[in-house]
């Protein structure tokens, strides 16, 4: 259902041209739990924005429920997004001036829902993350954890084909990380396709794949003494 | 996204910023009430002048004695030429098939006494067809008599003013006055109706017009007014009276003729003049509350980009994020406007109520001018924030 | 801190936020050129009334047959009452008067061979060119001559002549007024207009003949100058009671033309201050967008005050600093308002110049003086929240 074959994309910086993704090829299978890791520069975030067509690749494909998108334009894009992908951000991107409901239902007005039917969704999701009794309270209100999880019920509540983590407990605390993490597992149990990017190496062993970003190149699921030989390479 | 939902997006914005929006609304009501005030203004005289000009009825032609035919044109407003425009004159044009009724008018200056009272006023000379000409009404007694033209019967009809100088507001009828050395007798009075387009009639003194030829030693007038049947060719009749006048004075061609409608059409002319200008120079006002939305915007932009970012990574495509904004401002700007037109009326409707006389009226026009220069503002100076706002990038704006 | 490191620290901030500042500076310096060029244009138009007034010259006293109670040209007017050559004769003779012009006008054709021209004439004294500083361009003006019975002479204006005679010498030829000849002494040299009479079409000839060729007994008016140094209002009076003996009664208006200019000018006071008001609004919108800003940027930089008084500085020195930029951002928002002016009068003056300037003494600095009182106005509130804050909350605030 994801497919990635040939992938490449370069920054300019000032004059100079960075070779950010490097030949990515990469299949990802329906209810796929995958951990995406490497030192920062890596390229793994320019992998997540591809991923996630908020960035265009400049050479390969990037195939998204059988649709070409490496064909598509901007509007194209976007739309797909909404349908299709679901995002999970470090720093949550609630918008402060509305209520959690509001906040989930985002997605479902932008795609022109009814309101009735907006209102049953929401409710839907909010119950699946734990937080159908502060639907209508604002962000100031919330705690980090309870940020995270309106987050995650807005990612969900368009049933994505992909949901999209990038670093989703950098700005929590032990307690609530793990617990956001708990859910997004349980999520994935129930057949919702996760790629989740960080920095944390007992986080990322959880997931069920593994991918090794280094220098923009990909690697998957190597043993642990293979990965130390790539890094003294790319370290020369 | 639907449009009810754009609707509802804003105005979550404009509550959570409720003085900003406060302070921008201002603006542009100010600015729109005040167009709409001042073109009123401009508008409520320019129908002054009309009812006035109606007033006098429609079909009417002023003959002046004299002719200019300088370069610059213009009209010969001495009333003096070397060959006199008389009542004979007046009578021959009266001969005309078209022409309804003929008012020839002496004016001049005369010192009024009855008993110890004196007054200076203006005296008129002319027939019965005067005051029907000037649509002017009379408050008590008759009008002129019909053979004024032919007859100086010592008879005189007063203004309201010189009614209350002269008699202390009595009832005049039948009393004498002296005019330079004449007596009338007063036959009636003006009803009040104060200044006709310069003339003030309250002031006035109105006399048979062989009368007022004996009063002043003259036979020659200051003006014809000509009443017209209702014609289709209004410039044949100005033709006719041109030979007529033309064989009585020797072949030459010394009177001018204008039409009411011209003198009407030019009056009409400097008013819508000076209503647009004023109007223009108020609109100046809603320019500068037009930047100060740009600036809004941009802040406003600015300050949300993390959260385009969001709504772009949620399915927003570059047309929506840029419509989402457009409409903000439109949105504000309407109603503000809204609140500028309502405000504009109520003043409008406290000066009647204060000054009745002067009837101002906020034609319909002036509003939907006002209404569309603040939307196309609105669209102008928020086309840039608009835009700024659609290639906010996501990727940019969501990292940490 | 020193005065020039707080001119600097303002310099800086203002400059800093450069896209803002602008539009912030932009849309007040309209609002500073409507007001400003509205008051100018009041000024000029009153001086261009006036000097279409003086162009007469001035001390002069106007007298006109016929008490003025309401408003009117009475010279037009009948009268029986009148001013004669008799009484204009007398007035010249009065202590203080330097000249004396009758004045007595209508329409008539003025014709020259085969040329004819139906145009304004009036009829005057020798006096007149001297008195209403009109400059003969060939020959003489009219000469002194008895006032009841002058020879016929005619002064032609320039367009007139140009009519009539082309480039042919009009001097001494004859000319039909009427069914009247007259002799052509003198051309004047163009004048222009006024009031929107075109002065070079008249045709110039002695009163009293003017009063036979129009029938008439009065004159419209008679013109009176004055000497220098002279009193306006004793000699008014003088003059007003010596008539009022002639005639046996006050049937006359006697005017001075400064006591007409002041008419005037309280006419115009009020049309110039309805345009300041027009751009009053203006201005005022843009005093709101100044404030609006200053008050959201303000707002916005509550960590940069937390760190300026966490640093020490005192309250006084934070207002002044901030009050500073708002004053900064008002006058260059004023200099940009004189500087938009300067273009369109620029653009103006090439394309119409006979238009009289925007740019006065007085227009400038209302501008400026606007501007700086608008600026200090707009940023004490902001400037004083801003520093009443506690340094702890104004850190945390981002």
């Amino acid at each position: 259902m994801i497919k990635l074959a040939g992938v490449n994309k370069w920054y300019q910086s000032g004059s100079e041209s960075l070779h950010v993704l490097k030949d990515i090829d990469l299949n990802i299978a329906q209810g796929d739990y995958l951990s995406v890791m490497g030192p920062s520069g890596s390229g793994k975030s320019t992998l997540l924005n591809m991923l996630g067509l908020l960035d265009v690749i400049d050479k390969g494909e990037y195939w998204l429920a059988q649709q070409p998108t490496h064909q598509l334009n901007e509007e194209q894009r976007a739309s797909l997004r909404g349908k299709k992908i679901g995002f999970i951000f470090q720093s949550f991107q609630l918008i402060n001036r509305l209520s959690a409901a509001e906040n989930v239902a985002l997605p479902l007005v932008l795609a022109e829902i009814a309101p009735a039917k907006r209102k049953q969704m929401v409710e839907q999701v909010l119950q699946q993350v734990g937080l159908t009794d502060r639907a209508q309270h604002l962000p100031a209100q919330l705690s980090g954890g309870q940020l995270q999880r309106v987050a995650i019920a807005r990612a969900i509540v368009m049933q994505p084909e992909l949901i999209l983590a990038d670093e989703p407990t950098g700005n929590l605390d032990q307690h609530s990380g793990l617990e956001i993490i708990e859910l997004l597992e349980s999520l994935n149990l129930k057949g919702l396709t996760l790629v989740l990017v960080t920095h944390d190496t007992q986080m990322g062993q959880r997931a069920r794949r593994k991918i090794k970003m280094i220098d923009g190149v990909l690697s998957e699921g190597v043993t642990e003494q293979a990965n130390q030989q790539i890094l003294q390479v790319s370290e020369q | 996204m639907k449009s009810v939902d754009v609707l509802y997006f804003n105005l979550q914005v404009f509550t959570r910023h409720r003085w900003r929006t406060g302070m921008l609304a201002f603006c542009v009501a100010l600015g729109v009430a005040s167009v709409v005030l001042l073109t009123s203004l401009g508008e409520s005289a320019r129908r002054y002048v009309q009812r006035e000009f109606a007033l006098l009825g429609n079909d009417l032609l002023i003959v002046l004695p004299g002719k200019k035919q300088t370069s610059g044109g213009g009209v010969p407003i001495y009333g003096t030429s070397p060959r006199d425009l008389t009542l004979a004159d007046a009578e021959h044009i009266s001969r005309l098939a078209a022409v309804k009724s003929v008012a020839p008018i002496i004016a001049g200056n005369g010192a009024v006494s009855y008993k110890s009272r004196n007054r200076d006023v203006i005296v008129i000379g002319s027939t019965s067809g005067f005051l029907q000409a000037r649509n002017l009404s009379l408050a008590m007694g008759s009008g002129l008599p019909d053979d004024s033209a032919e007859i100086a019967r010592p008879v005189a009809i007063i203004g309201s003013k010189l009614q209350n100088e002269l008699f202390s507001g009595q009832n005049p009828l039948g009393k004498m006055l002296t005019v330079d050395d004449y007596r009338y007798q007063v036959i009636g009075v003006l009803a009040e109706r104060g200044e006709s387009l310069g003339l003030d009639m309250r002031d006035m003194l109105i006399l048979p017009v062989r009368s007022a030829e004996a009063l002043f030693n003259s036979p020659a007038l200051f003006r014809i007014l000509i009443e017209l049947h209702a014609v289709s060719d209004r410039q044949s009749v100005i033709e006719q009276i041109y030979q007529i006048v033309k064989q009585r004075h020797q072949n030459e061609e010394d009177i001018t003729i204008i039409t009411q409608q011209t003198v009407m059409q030019a009056f009409n002319n400097i008013l819508v003049t000076l209503t647009a200008i004023i109007g223009l120079l108020a609109a100046i006002s809603l320019v500068v509350a037009g930047i100060l939305i740009m600036n809004l915007s941009l802040i406003s932009v600015q300050q949300r980009r993390p959260e385009i970012g969001l709504l772009k990574a949620l399915g927003a495509s570059h047309k929506l994020i840029q419509q989402i904004f457009v409409w903000e401002s439109l949105m504000l700007v309407i109603v503000a406007s809204v609140i500028g037109l309502l405000c504009a009326q109520l003043i409008i409707f406290a000066a009647n109520q204060w000054l009745p006389i002067l009837q101002f009226v906020a034609p319909i026009w002036s509003h939907a001018v006002a209404l569309g220069v603040a939307m196309l503002t609105a669209l102008v100076f928020s086309w840039l924030p608009a835009k700024q706002a659609a290639i906010v990038s996501p990727v940019e704006v969501l990292r940490g | 801190m020193k005065l020039t490191d707080g001119l600097r620290w303002i310099n800086r901030a203002v400059l800093s936020q450069r896209q803002r500042n602008l539009l912030t500076i932009l849309g007040f310096a309209i609002g500073v050129s409507a007001v400003t060029i509205l008051a100018a244009m009041g000024d000029s138009l009153k001086q261009f009334v006036l000097n279409e007034f003086t162009q007469f010259g001035s001390n002069i006293i106007a007298i006109t047959p016929g008490k003025t109670e309401t408003m009117g040209n009475t010279g037009i007017l009948r009268t029986n009452r009148g001013l004669s050559l008799y009484d204009a004769e007398y007035l010249a003779n009065l202590p203080h008067i330097k000249a004396m012009v009758p004045v007595v006008a209508g329409t008539a054709v003025v014709k020259f061979r085969s040329l004819s021209r139906a145009t304004d004439v009036v009829g005057v004294g020798h006096h007149a060119a001297e008195a209403w500083n009109m400059q003969i361009a060939q020959g003489r003006f009219l000469p002194k001559d008895d006032l009841l019975q002058p020879r016929s002479f005619a002064v032609l204006g320039s367009k007139l002549k140009a009519a009539l005679f082309s480039n042919k010498n009009a001097l001494g030829q004859q000319i039909h007024i009427g069914s009247s000849r007259f002799r052509v002494v003198g051309v004047f040299a163009s004048k222009g207009q006024f009031l929107g009479m075109d002065l070079d079409e008249i045709a110039y000839i002695p009163a009293a003949k003017a009063l036979e060729l129009f029938n008439r007994d009065s004159l419209m008016e008679i013109d009176l100058m004055y000497r220098a140094n002279v009193d306006v209002d004793t000699l008014l009076t003088s003059v007003k009671n010596r008539l009022i003996n002639r005639h046996g009664a006050e049937d006359f208006t006697i005017v001075s033309q400064d006591q007409m200019l002041e008419s005037l000018d309280d006419i115009l006071n009020v049309v110039r201050f309805a345009g300041i008001a027009i751009g009053a609004i203006s201005l005022l919108v843009g005093s709101v967008g100044i404030y609006t800003i200053l008050t959201i940027t303000l707002s916005q930089r509550k960590g940069e005050v937390g760190l300026l008084r966490a640093l020490g500085m005192q309250q006084r020195l934070l207002i002044s600093l901030f009050l500073g930029e708002a004053v900064f951002m008002a006058i260059l928002g004023g200099m940009a308002g004189l500087l938009l002016l300067a273009c369109i009068q620029l653009a103006l003056s090439l394309a119409l110049p006979q238009l009289p300037l925007l740019f006065t003494f007085a227009s400038v600095s209302l501008g400026l003086g606007v501007s700086i009182v608008v600026g200090l106005l707009a940023g004490a509130t902001p400037a004083y929240q801003a520093s009443r804050l506690p340094p702890i909350e104004a850190l945390r605030a981002e």
